[in-house]
Protein backbone atom coordinates (compact mmCIF):
# COMPACT_ATOMS: atom_id res chain seq x y z
CA UNK A 1 0.00 0.00 0.00
CA UNK A 2 1.46 3.25 -1.20
CA UNK A 3 1.22 5.82 1.70
CA UNK A 4 -1.48 5.31 4.89
CA UNK A 5 -5.14 4.69 4.18
CA UNK A 6 -6.65 7.69 5.52
CA UNK A 7 -10.45 7.53 5.30
CA UNK A 8 -10.45 3.45 4.08
CA UNK A 9 -10.02 3.28 8.16
CA UNK A 10 -13.47 3.95 8.56
CA UNK A 11 -14.48 1.69 5.63
CA UNK A 12 -12.33 -1.32 7.38
CA UNK A 13 -14.64 -0.33 9.99
CA UNK A 14 -17.66 -0.68 8.08
CA UNK A 15 -16.60 -3.44 6.81
CA UNK A 16 -17.13 -2.45 3.38
CA UNK A 17 -13.30 -3.58 2.17
CA UNK A 18 -13.11 -6.72 0.12
CA UNK A 19 -10.40 -9.35 1.01
CA UNK A 20 -7.85 -7.86 -0.75
CA UNK A 21 -8.10 -3.94 0.58
CA UNK A 22 -8.67 -5.38 3.99
CA UNK A 23 -5.43 -7.14 3.67
CA UNK A 24 -3.43 -4.94 2.57
CA UNK A 25 -4.80 -2.23 5.20
CA UNK A 26 -4.48 -4.74 7.57
CA UNK A 27 -0.49 -5.37 6.35
CA UNK A 28 0.11 -1.25 6.38
CA UNK A 29 -1.61 -1.21 10.38
CA UNK A 30 0.88 -3.93 11.09
CA UNK A 31 3.97 -1.57 10.86
CA UNK A 32 1.96 2.23 11.08
CA UNK A 33 1.95 2.97 14.55
CA UNK A 34 0.00 6.37 13.60
CA UNK A 35 -2.66 4.48 11.66
CA UNK A 36 -2.98 1.93 14.07
CA UNK A 37 -3.72 5.09 16.45
CA UNK A 38 -6.17 6.65 14.23
CA UNK A 39 -8.30 3.10 13.51
CA UNK A 40 -8.55 3.00 17.72
CA UNK A 41 -8.96 6.95 17.74
CA UNK A 42 -11.92 6.55 14.88
CA UNK A 43 -13.55 3.30 16.25
CA UNK A 44 -13.38 5.22 19.65
CA UNK A 45 -15.12 8.34 18.18
CA UNK A 46 -18.13 6.13 16.67
CA UNK A 47 -18.65 4.21 19.71
CA UNK A 48 -18.36 7.55 21.27
CA UNK A 49 -21.14 8.96 19.01
CA UNK A 50 -23.30 5.99 18.72
CA UNK A 51 -23.44 6.53 22.72
CA UNK A 52 -24.65 9.44 23.16
CA UNK A 53 -28.43 9.82 24.42
CA UNK A 54 -30.81 11.12 21.96
CA UNK A 55 -31.63 14.86 22.77
CA UNK A 56 -35.45 15.96 22.21
CA UNK A 57 -35.71 19.77 21.01
CA UNK A 58 -37.61 22.17 23.46
CA UNK A 59 -41.57 22.75 22.59
CA UNK A 60 -41.89 24.81 19.72
CA UNK A 61 -38.03 24.83 18.04
CA UNK A 62 -38.86 23.56 14.82
CA UNK A 63 -41.92 26.11 14.40
CA UNK A 64 -39.64 29.09 15.95
CA UNK A 65 -36.64 28.34 13.50
CA UNK A 66 -39.24 27.73 10.18
CA UNK A 67 -41.23 31.27 11.38
CA UNK A 68 -39.42 33.73 10.27
CA UNK A 69 -38.14 32.08 7.09
CA UNK A 70 -39.41 33.45 3.63
CA UNK A 71 -40.68 31.29 1.12
CA UNK A 72 -37.67 32.34 -1.19
CA UNK A 73 -35.26 31.19 1.30
CA UNK A 74 -36.31 27.92 2.14
CA UNK A 75 -36.64 27.19 -1.73
CA UNK A 76 -33.11 28.48 -1.90
CA UNK A 77 -31.73 26.24 0.36
CA UNK A 78 -34.00 23.31 -1.39
CA UNK A 79 -32.33 24.71 -4.48
CA UNK A 80 -28.79 23.90 -3.03
CA UNK A 81 -29.54 20.74 -1.26
CA UNK A 82 -30.81 19.40 -4.57
CA UNK A 83 -27.83 20.80 -6.24
CA UNK A 84 -25.29 19.41 -3.52
CA UNK A 85 -26.73 16.09 -3.99
CA UNK A 86 -26.87 16.01 -7.82
CA UNK A 87 -23.44 17.29 -7.67
CA UNK A 88 -22.41 14.09 -5.28
CA UNK A 89 -24.65 11.81 -7.39
CA UNK A 90 -23.04 13.12 -11.02
CA UNK A 91 -19.52 13.13 -9.45
CA UNK A 92 -20.36 9.31 -8.11
CA UNK A 93 -21.62 7.88 -11.30
CA UNK A 94 -18.82 9.67 -13.44
CA UNK A 95 -15.72 8.59 -11.33
CA UNK A 96 -13.75 6.17 -13.55
CA UNK A 97 -14.19 2.45 -12.68
CA UNK A 98 -11.36 0.23 -11.45
CA UNK A 99 -8.36 -0.28 -13.55
CA UNK A 100 -8.21 -2.98 -15.92
CA UNK A 101 -5.72 -6.06 -14.77
CA UNK A 102 -4.43 -8.52 -17.02
CA UNK A 103 -3.20 -11.17 -14.90
CA UNK A 104 0.42 -12.55 -15.37
CA UNK A 105 -0.86 -15.81 -15.94
CA UNK A 106 2.43 -17.48 -16.78
CA UNK A 107 3.87 -15.69 -13.46
CA UNK A 108 1.17 -16.86 -11.05
CA UNK A 109 1.46 -20.33 -12.32
CA UNK A 110 5.01 -20.44 -12.09
CA UNK A 111 4.30 -18.77 -8.58
CA UNK A 112 1.97 -21.81 -7.81
CA UNK A 113 4.24 -24.75 -8.76
CA UNK A 114 7.21 -23.45 -6.68
CA UNK A 115 4.99 -23.34 -4.08
CA UNK A 116 3.54 -26.77 -4.37
CA UNK A 117 6.28 -28.48 -4.47
CA UNK A 118 7.38 -27.68 -1.27
CA UNK A 119 4.57 -29.24 0.22
CA UNK A 120 4.49 -32.23 -2.34
CA UNK A 121 6.45 -34.36 -4.49
CA UNK A 122 9.03 -31.67 -5.74
CA UNK A 123 10.39 -33.79 -8.57
CA UNK A 124 6.69 -33.83 -10.14
CA UNK A 125 5.48 -30.49 -9.00
CA UNK A 126 8.44 -28.35 -9.99
CA UNK A 127 9.27 -29.87 -13.45
CA UNK A 128 6.58 -28.20 -15.05
CA UNK A 129 8.23 -24.39 -14.58
CA UNK A 130 11.16 -25.72 -17.15
CA UNK A 131 8.42 -25.68 -19.72
CA UNK A 132 7.28 -21.98 -19.41
CA UNK A 133 4.09 -22.43 -20.97
CA UNK A 134 2.60 -20.40 -24.40
CA UNK A 135 0.33 -18.20 -23.68
CA UNK A 136 0.54 -16.38 -26.95
CA UNK A 137 -2.51 -14.74 -27.95
CA UNK B 1 0.41 -32.06 -2.69
CA UNK B 2 1.02 -32.41 1.06
CA UNK B 3 4.28 -34.06 2.34
CA UNK B 4 2.93 -36.10 4.91
CA UNK B 5 -0.22 -38.71 3.84
CA UNK B 6 -2.32 -39.71 6.50
CA UNK B 7 -1.36 -43.31 5.15
CA UNK B 8 -5.28 -44.45 4.48
CA UNK B 9 -3.65 -46.80 2.20
CA UNK B 10 -6.30 -49.63 1.35
CA UNK B 11 -4.06 -52.37 0.55
CA UNK B 12 -5.94 -54.06 -2.67
CA UNK B 13 -3.29 -55.44 -4.33
CA UNK B 14 -4.09 -56.47 -7.74
CA UNK B 15 -0.26 -57.91 -8.11
CA UNK B 16 1.65 -60.17 -6.13
CA UNK B 17 5.70 -59.76 -4.81
CA UNK B 18 6.77 -56.05 -4.19
CA UNK B 19 3.13 -54.71 -3.68
CA UNK B 20 2.91 -56.13 -0.28
CA UNK B 21 4.95 -53.63 1.34
CA UNK B 22 3.40 -50.84 -0.24
CA UNK B 23 0.73 -50.59 1.70
CA UNK B 24 2.95 -49.37 4.85
CA UNK B 25 4.43 -47.38 3.06
CA UNK B 26 3.67 -43.25 2.60
CA UNK B 27 4.52 -42.47 -1.25
CA UNK B 28 4.54 -38.68 -1.21
CA UNK B 29 6.92 -38.62 1.83
CA UNK B 30 8.84 -41.78 0.50
CA UNK B 31 9.34 -39.64 -3.08
CA UNK B 32 9.80 -36.76 -1.19
CA UNK B 33 12.92 -38.41 0.53
CA UNK B 34 14.28 -39.80 -2.39
CA UNK B 35 14.41 -37.01 -4.29
CA UNK B 36 16.26 -35.07 -1.70
CA UNK B 37 18.90 -38.43 -0.83
CA UNK B 38 19.09 -40.00 -4.24
CA UNK B 39 21.60 -39.26 -7.00
CA UNK B 40 19.47 -39.69 -10.48
CA UNK B 41 19.74 -37.77 -13.91
CA UNK B 42 17.08 -38.71 -17.08
CA UNK B 43 14.93 -37.56 -19.39
CA UNK B 44 11.41 -36.74 -18.30
CA UNK B 45 8.07 -36.39 -20.66
CA UNK B 46 5.90 -34.56 -19.45
CA UNK B 47 1.97 -34.44 -21.23
CA UNK B 48 -0.88 -32.50 -20.34
CA UNK B 49 -4.28 -32.40 -22.30
CA UNK B 50 -6.14 -28.99 -22.88
CA UNK B 51 -9.36 -29.35 -24.30
CA UNK B 52 -9.22 -32.21 -26.68
CA UNK B 53 -5.22 -31.67 -27.76
CA UNK B 54 -2.72 -33.50 -25.71
CA UNK B 55 1.00 -31.70 -25.90
CA UNK B 56 3.96 -33.75 -24.93
CA UNK B 57 7.60 -32.13 -24.33
CA UNK B 58 10.84 -33.66 -22.91
CA UNK B 59 13.01 -32.07 -20.23
CA UNK B 60 16.57 -33.05 -18.50
CA UNK B 61 16.33 -33.60 -14.84
CA UNK B 62 19.69 -34.42 -12.41
CA UNK B 63 20.00 -34.21 -8.91
CA UNK B 64 21.82 -34.98 -5.73
CA UNK B 65 22.27 -34.12 -2.06
CA UNK B 66 18.95 -31.99 -1.77
CA UNK B 67 18.65 -30.52 -5.18
CA UNK B 68 17.88 -30.63 -8.80
CA UNK B 69 17.75 -29.23 -11.53
CA UNK B 70 15.38 -29.22 -14.49
CA UNK B 71 16.35 -27.92 -18.10
CA UNK B 72 13.66 -27.39 -20.47
CA UNK B 73 13.10 -24.60 -22.34
CA UNK B 74 14.32 -22.65 -19.31
CA UNK B 75 16.20 -23.96 -16.58
CA UNK B 76 14.33 -24.85 -12.57
CA UNK B 77 16.12 -25.49 -9.82
CA UNK B 78 15.82 -26.68 -6.34
CA UNK B 79 17.67 -25.92 -3.35
CA UNK B 80 16.23 -27.79 -0.51
CA UNK B 81 13.18 -25.92 0.02
CA UNK B 82 14.45 -22.58 -2.59
CA UNK B 83 12.54 -22.49 -5.74
CA UNK B 84 14.67 -20.93 -8.60
CA UNK B 85 14.06 -20.28 -12.05
CA UNK B 86 16.68 -19.03 -14.83
CA UNK B 87 15.53 -15.74 -16.67
CA UNK B 88 17.09 -14.12 -19.47
CA UNK B 89 18.70 -11.66 -16.98
CA UNK B 90 19.86 -14.35 -14.72
CA UNK B 91 18.56 -16.33 -11.83
CA UNK B 92 15.60 -15.56 -9.89
CA UNK B 93 14.37 -16.69 -6.43
CA UNK B 94 10.90 -17.37 -6.46
CA UNK B 95 9.69 -19.31 -3.73
CA UNK B 96 12.34 -19.43 -0.47
CA UNK B 97 12.48 -21.57 1.59
CA UNK B 98 11.22 -19.47 4.64
CA UNK B 99 7.57 -19.01 2.53
CA UNK B 100 7.19 -23.08 2.72
CA UNK B 101 4.45 -24.09 5.23
CA UNK B 102 5.35 -25.58 8.62
CA UNK B 103 2.21 -27.60 8.90
CA UNK B 104 -0.76 -29.11 6.34
CA UNK B 105 -4.31 -29.89 7.47
CA UNK B 106 -5.79 -33.10 8.05
CA UNK B 107 -6.08 -34.99 4.62
CA UNK B 108 -9.78 -34.44 3.23
CA UNK B 109 -11.62 -37.60 4.65
CA UNK B 110 -12.71 -38.39 1.19
CA UNK B 111 -9.31 -39.52 -0.09
CA UNK B 112 -8.42 -43.24 -0.04
CA UNK B 113 -5.10 -45.03 -1.50
CA UNK B 114 -5.17 -48.23 -3.10
CA UNK B 115 -1.88 -49.98 -4.24
CA UNK B 116 -2.37 -51.02 -7.57
CA UNK B 117 -0.37 -54.23 -9.86
CA UNK B 118 3.55 -53.24 -10.20
CA UNK B 119 4.82 -52.00 -13.36
CA UNK B 120 7.85 -51.10 -15.00
CA UNK B 121 9.35 -47.28 -15.98
CA UNK B 122 12.19 -47.02 -18.29
CA UNK B 123 13.49 -50.27 -17.13
CA UNK B 124 13.12 -49.65 -13.18
CA UNK B 125 10.45 -52.31 -11.68
CA UNK B 126 7.88 -49.74 -9.57
CA UNK B 127 5.07 -50.03 -7.34
CA UNK B 128 1.77 -48.44 -7.90
CA UNK B 129 -0.25 -46.33 -5.56
CA UNK B 130 -4.04 -45.34 -7.18
CA UNK B 131 -4.96 -42.03 -5.29
CA UNK B 132 -9.27 -41.35 -5.01
CA UNK B 133 -11.10 -38.76 -3.77
CA UNK B 134 -14.44 -39.41 -3.69
CA UNK B 135 -14.71 -42.45 -4.83
CA UNK B 136 -13.16 -41.13 -8.10
CA UNK B 137 -9.46 -42.39 -9.39
CA UNK B 138 -7.26 -38.94 -9.66
CA UNK B 139 -3.96 -39.94 -9.52
CA UNK B 140 -1.62 -43.11 -10.55
CA UNK B 141 2.13 -42.99 -8.78
CA UNK B 142 4.72 -45.01 -9.71
CA UNK B 143 7.00 -45.49 -6.88
CA UNK B 144 10.84 -46.65 -8.08
CA UNK B 145 10.70 -50.14 -5.78
CA UNK B 146 14.59 -49.35 -4.84
CA UNK B 147 14.97 -45.88 -4.38
CA UNK B 148 11.11 -44.57 -4.02
CA UNK B 149 11.95 -42.12 -7.06
CA UNK B 150 8.73 -41.27 -8.55
CA UNK B 151 9.45 -42.29 -11.78
CA UNK B 152 5.51 -41.59 -13.22
CA UNK B 153 2.76 -39.95 -11.78
CA UNK B 154 -1.06 -39.81 -13.67
CA UNK B 155 -3.56 -37.47 -12.93
CA UNK B 156 -6.93 -37.94 -14.81
CA UNK B 157 -10.27 -36.10 -14.97
CA UNK B 158 -13.81 -36.67 -13.69
CA UNK B 159 -14.46 -38.84 -16.52
CA UNK B 160 -11.23 -40.83 -15.87
CA UNK B 161 -9.31 -39.58 -19.24
CA UNK B 162 -5.87 -38.76 -18.76
CA UNK B 163 -5.38 -35.33 -17.86
CA UNK B 164 -1.45 -34.83 -17.41
CA UNK B 165 1.73 -37.36 -17.07
CA UNK B 166 5.05 -37.14 -15.80
CA UNK B 167 7.17 -39.81 -16.73
CA UNK B 168 10.88 -40.50 -17.01
CA UNK B 169 11.69 -41.73 -20.31
CA UNK B 170 15.32 -42.84 -19.07
CA UNK B 171 16.88 -42.62 -15.87
CA UNK B 172 20.03 -43.45 -14.00
CA UNK B 173 19.47 -43.81 -9.89
CA UNK B 174 22.27 -43.83 -7.78
CA UNK B 175 24.95 -43.09 -10.31
CA UNK B 176 28.24 -41.62 -8.14
CA UNK B 177 28.97 -39.51 -11.31
CA UNK B 178 25.61 -37.23 -10.57
CA UNK B 179 26.64 -34.40 -8.51
CA UNK B 180 24.41 -31.41 -7.11
CA UNK B 181 24.30 -28.74 -9.06
CA UNK B 182 26.12 -25.50 -8.81
CA UNK B 183 25.02 -22.71 -6.81
CA UNK B 184 23.71 -19.69 -9.08
CA UNK B 185 25.49 -16.73 -9.57
CA UNK B 186 23.85 -13.73 -8.65
CA UNK B 187 19.93 -14.05 -7.71
CA UNK B 188 16.81 -11.68 -8.13
CA UNK B 189 15.15 -12.29 -4.93
CA UNK B 190 11.36 -11.05 -5.72
CA UNK B 191 10.57 -13.07 -3.53
CA UNK B 192 6.53 -12.97 -1.91
CA UNK B 193 6.14 -11.59 1.14
CA UNK B 194 3.59 -13.39 4.35
CA UNK B 195 0.60 -11.35 5.33
CA UNK B 196 -2.02 -12.09 8.21
CA UNK B 197 -4.86 -14.14 6.55
CA UNK B 198 -6.95 -11.35 8.38
CA UNK B 199 -10.76 -11.06 5.97
CA UNK B 200 -9.63 -14.28 3.70
CA UNK B 201 -11.96 -17.42 3.71
CA UNK B 202 -10.23 -20.46 5.82
CA UNK B 203 -12.45 -22.74 4.17
CA UNK B 204 -13.26 -23.53 0.42
CA UNK B 205 -15.40 -26.73 -0.99
CA UNK B 206 -13.95 -29.93 -1.34
CA UNK B 207 -11.90 -29.73 1.57
CA UNK B 208 -9.44 -27.09 1.27
CA UNK B 209 -8.34 -25.12 4.06
CA UNK B 210 -5.58 -21.97 3.79
CA UNK B 211 -2.30 -22.62 4.68
CA UNK B 212 -0.94 -19.31 3.79
CA UNK B 213 -1.17 -15.77 2.35
CA UNK B 214 1.51 -13.95 0.53
CA UNK B 215 2.35 -10.61 -1.98
CA UNK B 216 4.39 -10.31 -5.12
CA UNK B 217 4.37 -8.31 -7.23
CA UNK B 218 1.08 -6.54 -6.15
CA UNK B 219 -0.40 -9.93 -6.16
CA UNK B 220 -2.13 -11.73 -3.11
CA UNK B 221 -1.36 -15.16 -3.47
CA UNK B 222 -3.20 -17.42 -0.97
CA UNK B 223 -2.51 -20.86 -0.74
CA UNK B 224 -5.17 -23.78 0.08
CA UNK B 225 -4.32 -27.45 0.95
CA UNK B 226 -6.64 -30.28 1.27
CA UNK B 227 -4.42 -32.38 2.69
CA UNK B 228 -2.62 -34.06 -0.45
CA UNK B 229 -3.16 -31.21 -3.20
CA UNK B 230 -2.57 -27.15 -3.22
CA UNK B 231 -4.70 -24.83 -5.15
CA UNK B 232 -3.13 -21.33 -5.50
CA UNK B 233 -5.92 -18.97 -5.40
CA UNK B 234 -4.27 -15.08 -6.38
CA UNK B 235 -5.98 -11.80 -5.99
CA UNK B 236 -5.86 -8.38 -7.85
CA UNK B 237 -7.42 -5.52 -7.32
CA UNK B 238 -9.05 -3.62 -10.65
CA UNK B 239 -11.61 -5.40 -13.29
CA UNK B 240 -10.25 -7.79 -15.85
CA UNK B 241 -8.64 -6.93 -19.07
CA UNK B 242 -8.13 -10.34 -20.93
CA UNK B 243 -4.82 -9.05 -22.87
CA UNK B 244 -2.15 -11.65 -20.89
CA UNK B 245 -5.47 -15.06 -21.19
CA UNK B 246 -4.17 -17.70 -23.60
CA UNK B 247 -5.72 -17.11 -26.71
CA UNK B 248 -6.78 -20.87 -26.30
CA UNK B 249 -8.92 -20.20 -23.14
CA UNK B 250 -12.63 -21.47 -23.21
CA UNK B 251 -14.77 -19.53 -21.89
CA UNK B 252 -16.72 -21.03 -18.64
CA UNK B 253 -18.96 -19.81 -15.79
CA UNK B 254 -17.95 -19.48 -12.49
CA UNK B 255 -21.71 -18.62 -10.46
CA UNK B 256 -23.12 -16.35 -12.71
CA UNK B 257 -20.19 -14.75 -14.13
CA UNK B 258 -17.79 -14.68 -17.45
CA UNK B 259 -14.60 -16.46 -16.80
CA UNK B 260 -11.69 -17.74 -18.52
CA UNK B 261 -10.36 -21.59 -18.15
CA UNK B 262 -6.67 -23.36 -20.00
CA UNK B 263 -4.33 -25.81 -19.15
CA UNK B 264 -0.49 -25.26 -18.65
CA UNK B 265 2.27 -28.09 -17.91
CA UNK B 266 1.82 -28.47 -14.47
CA UNK B 267 -2.50 -27.98 -14.09
CA UNK B 268 -5.36 -25.90 -14.87
CA UNK B 269 -6.08 -22.50 -14.25
CA UNK B 270 -9.22 -20.30 -14.09
CA UNK B 271 -9.82 -16.90 -14.41
CA UNK B 272 -12.36 -14.55 -13.84
CA UNK B 273 -13.58 -10.84 -12.19
CA UNK B 274 -16.15 -9.66 -9.48
CA UNK B 275 -16.77 -7.05 -8.70
CA UNK B 276 -13.11 -4.66 -7.84
CA UNK B 277 -11.38 -7.93 -8.19
CA UNK B 278 -9.90 -10.40 -10.88
CA UNK B 279 -9.30 -13.56 -9.51
CA UNK B 280 -6.73 -16.68 -10.95
CA UNK B 281 -6.60 -19.64 -9.62
CA UNK B 282 -4.65 -22.63 -10.29
CA UNK B 283 -4.22 -26.12 -9.04
CA UNK B 284 -3.10 -29.76 -10.68
CA UNK B 285 -6.57 -30.95 -9.64
CA UNK B 286 -9.55 -32.40 -11.84
CA UNK B 287 -11.45 -29.24 -13.92
CA UNK B 288 -14.32 -29.45 -12.00
CA UNK B 289 -12.98 -29.09 -8.58
CA UNK B 290 -11.64 -26.20 -9.67
CA UNK B 291 -15.16 -24.79 -10.33
CA UNK B 292 -16.17 -25.90 -7.23
CA UNK B 293 -13.45 -24.47 -5.57
CA UNK B 294 -13.97 -21.32 -7.46
CA UNK B 295 -17.83 -21.08 -7.04
CA UNK B 296 -16.68 -21.05 -2.73
CA UNK B 297 -14.84 -17.99 -2.80
CA UNK B 298 -16.59 -15.11 -1.63
CA UNK B 299 -16.95 -12.79 -3.86
CA UNK B 300 -17.47 -8.91 -3.81
CA UNK B 301 -20.25 -8.19 -7.10
CA UNK B 302 -20.33 -4.61 -7.38
CA UNK B 303 -18.63 -1.43 -6.03
CA UNK B 304 -20.83 -0.84 -2.92
CA UNK B 305 -23.34 2.39 -3.26
CA UNK B 306 -21.35 3.37 -0.29
CA UNK B 307 -17.75 3.45 -1.56
CA UNK B 308 -18.97 5.18 -5.23
CA UNK B 309 -20.40 7.92 -2.84
CA UNK B 310 -16.88 7.93 -0.38
CA UNK B 311 -14.97 8.19 -3.24
CA UNK B 312 -17.54 10.94 -4.86
CA UNK B 313 -17.50 13.31 -2.19
CA UNK B 314 -13.41 12.87 -1.88
CA UNK B 315 -13.55 14.04 -5.29
CA UNK B 316 -15.27 17.37 -4.42
CA UNK B 317 -13.62 18.15 -1.27
CA UNK B 318 -10.35 17.02 -3.53
CA UNK B 319 -11.68 19.54 -6.36
CA UNK B 320 -12.88 22.41 -3.79
CA UNK B 321 -9.23 22.56 -2.48
CA UNK B 322 -7.78 22.85 -5.72
CA UNK B 323 -6.13 19.15 -5.54
CA UNK B 324 -8.25 18.42 -8.73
Amino acid sequence: MNGHPGDILSALLDGELDAVEAARVHEHLEACADCRAELEAVGAARTWVRGLPPVEPPFGFYERMLGPVRRWARAGVAALAAGAAASVAVVALSTPGERPVAPPVGRLVDAHSASASTSGDPLSEFTPAATPASFDR
Amino acid sequence: MRRALGLVVVAAVVGAGPLAGAADRDPIEEARQAAETTPFSGVVSLQWRDGTVMHTEQVQVEGADGSFVVRGRRAAMARGSDRLLQESDGWELLWPSSASPSSHPAMDPEYQFRAGSGAVVAGHPAHVVEVRKEGVVRERLYLDDDSGLLLRREQFGEDGTLERALAFDRIAIQETSVTAPPAPGPVTRAVPQPLPGAGLPFRLAAGYQRQGVFRAGGVLHVIYNDGFSDVSLFEQRGRLDRENLPAHARRVVVADLQGWSFAWPGGQALVWGAGRTVYTLVGDVPSDELVRVALSVPVHRTSSVAHRLRQACRSLVEAFNGDL
